[in-house]
């Protein structure tokens, strides 16, 4: 009988491996360094280095950035487009904008186009907003535009896109039907079946994405398999989508472009569970890696999504976390401008890295300036296998801060967090008052090798009430993976106005819809499922151009249904309207659910870590270094409050407390740390 | 405990964009109406008691600054005296606001603790209807009167209460009060929001370190600008270019620049233009400085957020009366001018500073679609933004179908929204081959469109750089293909428009043509894999014909 669930997460400088030991209801938690000239060696390295059979592995949950990365570094496969006849050019006339960070660059050179206009070619066909067919397709054209492409050109997969296929989706049914039977192994997307919503271009974008790292992908994906399977493995597979669901493996070949944000949707899936599990309605979900801080919000127990994100200046149309990078990450570099003193954007990567490391790195760094004040524990950094050098740090900022400024060792290293934290904190002001929210009625959840220690600064900084830190918060991404749950979607495309008549019919399309994807579902998992289901519906007042996600229930009535998107309209956007609204599409999703560790699981311990020892760091509240106690986190006593300051440290990561904050352990194992100088709004 | 000067003024300065940018998330959330929320036409500022820039959060390119110049003749023009915490003036006075009077400017003043103004914050935004003479845009206005009420800068709301009498005359100046009203809710939010955010950051700091920050931000900028113009050539040079027309009568007109950089400074002198014209061509002031303020920003800091430093050493000139400074009763509705002339700086830097592009397509070349929807029955307004090729540089080609630099990060409109919401039925969407200017490294590609109504529809087309074209550098050529319309293609009315508003019934149609970016350097020069890629993929067709120039007609009265 099978005993583990298996997760691992490649990021940027380390595989992320946690295995959850069922019977004895275990965590085990290892880091390996990447492998970034064949990341599936990594996996099966990982895989080998486990301490006990593969065989007795009964789930595999992966978490990739090879798809983002394919893209990033234009190393997927060739793509041919073959859409309406006239229309050859909407991917690369897209919307016609430059991005934000670009826009007053008036000499702006534009990133070389993932698809040569060579290998796209218009078809007869066409297709008008009603979804009426106005030209049938051209089926003789769809196969010799693929022939063209496949055989000719060399195109490895086909995006196909036409006008209006959100509203009638035969035409790219029709077609991928026949290039697949002339070309059984060339690889095809179609816009409107991954995407079933309108706006050509973003739909063509998705598709052409979709296609891009199919074979990458599909590639990567059958050697972990074949390797894990030689050790072995006989479990089942998953791949983490971009929204927190756990896709087959098959399914992410069928449609990689779900998975572009799989690891950091690993640490939200966490984050969500960690909030459901232990009663918290409201988290800041703050994940900080070496480059970079990624922020997501957790309101009344749902995280805030999205439909649409990009990747450099590409759409992509698939429900997405709506997460975002918001600040510089630990290995950010602080630099003198004229007199000015700044953090990042630029990082020191993984190579050279922190100047502590001792790699060669010679500018101060985040983390160099957190070994200077005592927040990182210098004698046990990532479990001492990492080896920290005081001195490197010292002498980088000495170099490169003290000296251009006249500033002491510790004013320098203070005032590299001093700008980190304000910028920081203002970013996540920023984004929380998008949606009308206030930090104050917010827990932030800290995770990641450097989410501890930025934390508590952060959160003083937020004036927040709460920061709790999870098990595991260096690897909490695939931590996360392990509490997600099986998951399908599938949309239909809807543009109807909200009457009793549209009600009527939306019941009807929601029960086709559910039968629909379950079909797909228990085909693809190979065994009969009885999912959860729940629906969604896409909708906004006529004439608006962005819509929300309103919960559709089996049987709603318009009334009801109406004021639940007044209501949802009046929140988001602080007013609403009388006016006619419209239903733009209507998402199904399925989640079949896993078994998970329990918050409270046991976790192995690698090191002995000594419970307590004398440290000395800087405190914010008394604004000066202070002496403490370092204790390390499997010492920390349940429920027993202990008042900072003093460093907690585990085997990935440090939390500096400072003065004014308690900390404490809940009864799910959580470290939370509240502030003492601040009535919390929490706990009215 | 003490915080290093290095760091407090990295703080305060990041703490202040944060404010303005906050502002901005507010009117973006609660904003009614698209041109605000999906266009961005707005502008948000906070600036000291002097008036001074201290941060402003991005709206569209060219609105850098936007807010100067209306804060300061509000200070020259207003008893700023008799100002009280809570008050709320509202301005659309063309020539002290720096935009067309659908653009109503509100501006708080920020009593911190005292009597004494601490700041101001300012939000501008673009409404739908504020009573002008025709619904939409006002294409051929000859005075101020026939643009909209007129809000010159008067208390709307006093002491933290709204004026109901005041509000009551907007709203039913408005063919639209809905949208009004929650629109000007929306920039009372933001300012509110940026208001609490200044006092934070005035509790957390005190005046006193926070006024000794925003001095060393402002030092930190100007000098920052004027590292950046030691890189420049010194001497003066000049570019002239021409706009179609005013809307009224057929004479083009000329737009012109004397740019002079010494080691103090650079200096934008538009005077050598044409003086006002009646139609509604003419430009405010306030909107030239922020034109001006905008290409500055480019060639100096195009990385960093805005503060007054950072244009201390730009001076912008233009005598009341000219073409780039309007004065009353003139009419000033037609934002083209100022992007038509938007690149007239680069035209005269060009030859002297090698890494600036050629001559993009110039124009915003759009449309508009009013009519009523033959499905439907529904009632539209719905415009396009059409992408342009832009110029070449020293280092590579011109990027192809973008926005015009001056509203760079404005979107197009999808067909299919197009075809949902209008008449409209695409007959094609493609690059326009050859259209790029030739060079070394060439200018991007224009696009052609071709549309059939499915139903009756007034189509407004766009644009006011139709009769002449761009200029390429250092040997390359100017794009071949002129912005232009043609209406009804292929019958015997055919006709080759520029700005002009028609009637199309169904089965009608029109094409739109935008302009190619122009090239840089000697076209034999050009990589020959590259001339090969381009002829590969059809940006250039060697076989096609010679584009010739079209002879538009520019407007006519409908």
């Amino acid at each position: 009988m099978s005993r583990y669930k298996l997760a691992i997460d490649i990021g940027g400088t380390f595989i992320d491996v946690v295995v959850f030991d069922l019977k004895n209801t275990l965590l085990t938690a290892f880091k390996l360094p990447t492998t970034p000239h064949d990341p599936a060696e990594g996996v099966v390295a990982a895989v080998g280095r486990l301490g006990f059979p593969p065989a007795d592995i009964s789930d595999f949950v992966h978490g990739t950035t090879l798809g983002l990365n394919a893209i990033l570094e234009r190393k997927g496969a060739q793509v041919g487009i073959i859409t309406n006849a006239g229309f050859r050019d909407i991917f690369e006339i897209g919307r016609g904008a430059v991005d934000f960070a670009h826009m007053y660059q008036f000499d702006f050179e534009p990133p070389p186009q993932i698809v040569e206009r060579r290998h796209i070619i218009g078809v007869g066909g066409r297709m008008n907003f009603e979804g009426m067919e106005v030209a049938p397709l051209d089926g003789e054209a769809v196969v010799a535009a693929a022939k063209a492409l496949h055989e000719e050109a060399g195109c490895a997969a086909i995006a196909v896109s036409f006008l209006h296929a959100y509203a009638n989706t035969a035409h790219e049914r029709d077609a991928i039907a026949l290039i697949r039977e002339a070309y059984p192994a060339l690889e095809v997307s179609a816009g409107a079946l991954l995407a079933n919503e309108y706006r050509e271009y973003e739909r063509t974008s998705t598709a052409v994405l979709d296609a891009y790292i199919k074979p990458v992908l599909k590639n990567y994906l059958g050697r972990v398999s074949s390797g894990m399977e030689r050790q072995g493995f006989a479990g089942q597979k998953f791949v983490m989508n971009s929204s927190g669901g756990a896709l087959t493996f098959d399914l992410a070949e069928a449609e990689p472009i779900a998975t572009v944000f799989s690891g950091p949707a690993g640490g939200v899936s966490g984050a969500l569970h960690v909030a459901r599990e232990t009663g918290r309605r409201n988290v800041l979900s703050v994940d900080v890696g070496g480059t970079s801080l990624d922020a997501c919000l957790i309101v009344d127990g749902e995280p805030m999504d999205v439909f649409e994100a990009r990747i450099e200046n590409f759409p992509i149309l698939q429900p997405i976390f709506d997460l975002r990078t918001l600040g510089a990450g630990g290995g950010s570099i602080a630099w003198i401008d004229n007199a000015l003193l700044r953090v990042g954007p630029e990082s020191a990567g993984a190579v050279p890295g922190p100047a502590c490391y001792g790699r060669g790195g010679t500018r101060a760094t985040v983390t160099d300036a957190a070994v200077v004040l005592g927040y990182i524990d210098t004698g046990n950094f990532m479990g001492g296998s990492m080896n920290v050098a005081h001195e490197l740090a010292v002498t980088a900022l000495r170099e490169t801060i003290c000296e251009p400024l006249g500033i002491p060792l510790e004013e320098a290293a203070r005032s590299v967090f001093d700008v980190l934290i304000s910028r920081t904190a203002s970013s996540i002001k920023e984004m929380m008052l998008e949606r009308g929210l206030d930090p104050g009625e917010f827990s932030m959840l800290g995770f990641g090798g450097c989410g501890p220690l930025l934390g508590p600064m952060l959160q003083n900084e937020l004036e927040m009430p709460e920061l709790v830190i999870p098990p595991l918060p260096s690897v909490f991404s695939a931590w996360g993976m392990l509490a997600s749950d099986l998951s399908f979607s599938d949309s239909v495309s809807v543009l109807e106005a909200i009457d009793e008549g549209t009600m009527a019919r939306l019941d009807a399309t929601a029960d086709a819809l559910a039968k629909r994807s379950t079909a797909a579902l228990t085909e693809k998992v190979g065994r009969p499922v009885e999912p959860a289901v729940s629906f969604l519906a896409r909708v906004r007042f006529i004439g608006q151009e962005h819509t929300l996600s309103i919960p559709y229930e089996r049987g709603d009535v318009a009334a009801d249904f109406l004021a639940r998107f007044s209501r949802t309209h009046q929140d988001r956007f602080g007013h609403t309207f009388g006016s006619e609204a419209e239903i733009v599409s209507l998402m199904v999703k399925l989640i079949v659910v896993t078994e998970k560790p329990d918050l409270s699981t046991r976790i192995a311990q690698n090191t002995q870590l000594a419970p307590t020892a004398p440290h000395r760091l800087f405190d914010q509240a008394a604004g000066a270094m202070v002496d403490c106690e370092k204790i390390s986190r499997n010492a920390l006593e349940p429920l027993r409050p202990y008042p900072g300051p003093l460093l907690v440290i585990d085997e990935g990561s440090s939390l500096a407390v400072h003065g004014n904050q308690t900390l404490s352990v809940d009864e799910y194992g959580m470290i939370s740390v509240r502030r003492r100088d601040a009535a919390s709004a929490l706990e009215a | 405990m003490t915080i290093s000067k290095a760091a407090e003024t990295e703080i305060i300065s990041a703490l202040f964009f944060s404010a303005a940018e906050q502002m901005r998330r507010t009117l973006v959330r609660t904003a009614f109406n698209a041109v605000i929320y999906e266009v961005l036409d707005f502008g948000i500022s906070i600036a000291d008691a002097s008036g001074r820039m201290v941060a402003e959060a991005a709206g569209i390119t060219s609105f850098i600054g936007g807010n100067d110049y209306a804060l300061k003749m509000l200070i020259e023009n207003m008893d700023m005296a008799s100002l009280r915490p809570g008050d709320v003036v509202i301005l659309n006075y063309p020539y002290w606001n720096s935009a067309h009077m659908s653009d109503a400017l509100l501006m708080a003043p920020v009593f911190v603790d005292g009597d004494a103004i601490d700041m101001f914050l300012c939000v501008r935004a673009h409404w739908l209807d504020l009573g002008a003479k025709d619904a939409g845009y006002v294409i051929d206005s000859t005075n101020i009167h026939q643009e909209g009420l007129i809000l010159p800068g008067v208390r709307i709301i006093k002491e933290g209460k709204l004026d109901a009498d005041l509000w009551k005359v907007l709203e039913a100046n408005s063919r639209l009060p809905e949208a009004i009203r929650g629109d000007f809710g929306a920039q009372v939010a933001c300012l509110r929001t940026g208001e609490a955010s200044v006092r934070d950051i005035y509790r957390k700091f005190g005046r006193e370190r926070v006024l000794a920050a925003i001095e060393a931000f402002f030092v930190h900028a100007d000098e920052k600008t004027r590292q950046a113009l030691q890189h420049l050539p010194k001497g003066s040079w000049s570019a002239e270019e021409w706009l179609d027309d005013d809307g009224v009568s057929e004479r083009m007109i000329k737009m012109a620049v004397d740019v002079t950089i010494t080691d103090d400074g650079m200096t934008v002198d538009y005077n050598r233009s044409d003086p006002m014209v009646p139609g509604p061509v003419n430009v405010p002031f306030g909107a030239t400085i922020s034109m001006a303020k905008t290409y500055f920003k480019f060639l100096t800091s195009p990385d960093t957020s805005s503060n007054h430093g950072n244009f201390m050493a730009l001076d912008v000139r233009a005598d009341p009366g000219n073409l780039f400074h309007a004065v009353y009763p003139s009419s000033t509705y037609m934002p083209w001018t100022h992007m038509v002339a938007f690149e007239l700086i680069a035209k005269a830097l060009a030859p002297v500073i090698n890494w600036l592009p050629a001559a993009s397509g110039g124009d915003e070349p759009g449309f508009m679609a009013i009519g009523r929807h033959h499905r439907t029955g529904k009632s539209y307004v719905i415009s396009n933004n059409e992408g342009i090729g832009w110029g070449a540089t020293y280092r590579h080609d011109g990027a192809t179908a973008l926005q015009h630099p001056s509203t760079s990060t404005v979107r197009n409109t999808p067909i299919e929204v197009l075809e949902r919401q209008a008449n409209l039925f695409h007959e094609g969407l493609e690059l326009i081959p050859n259209s790029g200017g030739k060079g070394r490294y060439r200018g991007g590609l224009g696009v052609r469109r071709e549309v059939r109504m499915v139903g009756e529809t007034e189509i407004i087309s766009m644009k006011k750089k139709s009769k002449t074209g761009g200029w390429g550098l250092e040997g390359g050529e100017p794009s071949p293909v002129q912005n232009h319309m043609v209406l009804w293609p292929g019958e015997p009315r055919e006709k080759k428009v520029g700005m002009y508003r028609a009637v199309l019934k169904e089965g009608e149609r029109f094409v739109n043509y935008s302009a190619g970016g122009s090239g840089w350097g000697d076209p034999a020069a050009r990589n020959p894999a590259a001339a090969a890629y381009d002829v590969a993929n059809g940006y250039v067709d060697p076989a096609a014909a010679p584009i010739e120039p079209v002879k538009v007609e520019t407007y006519a009265k409908s």
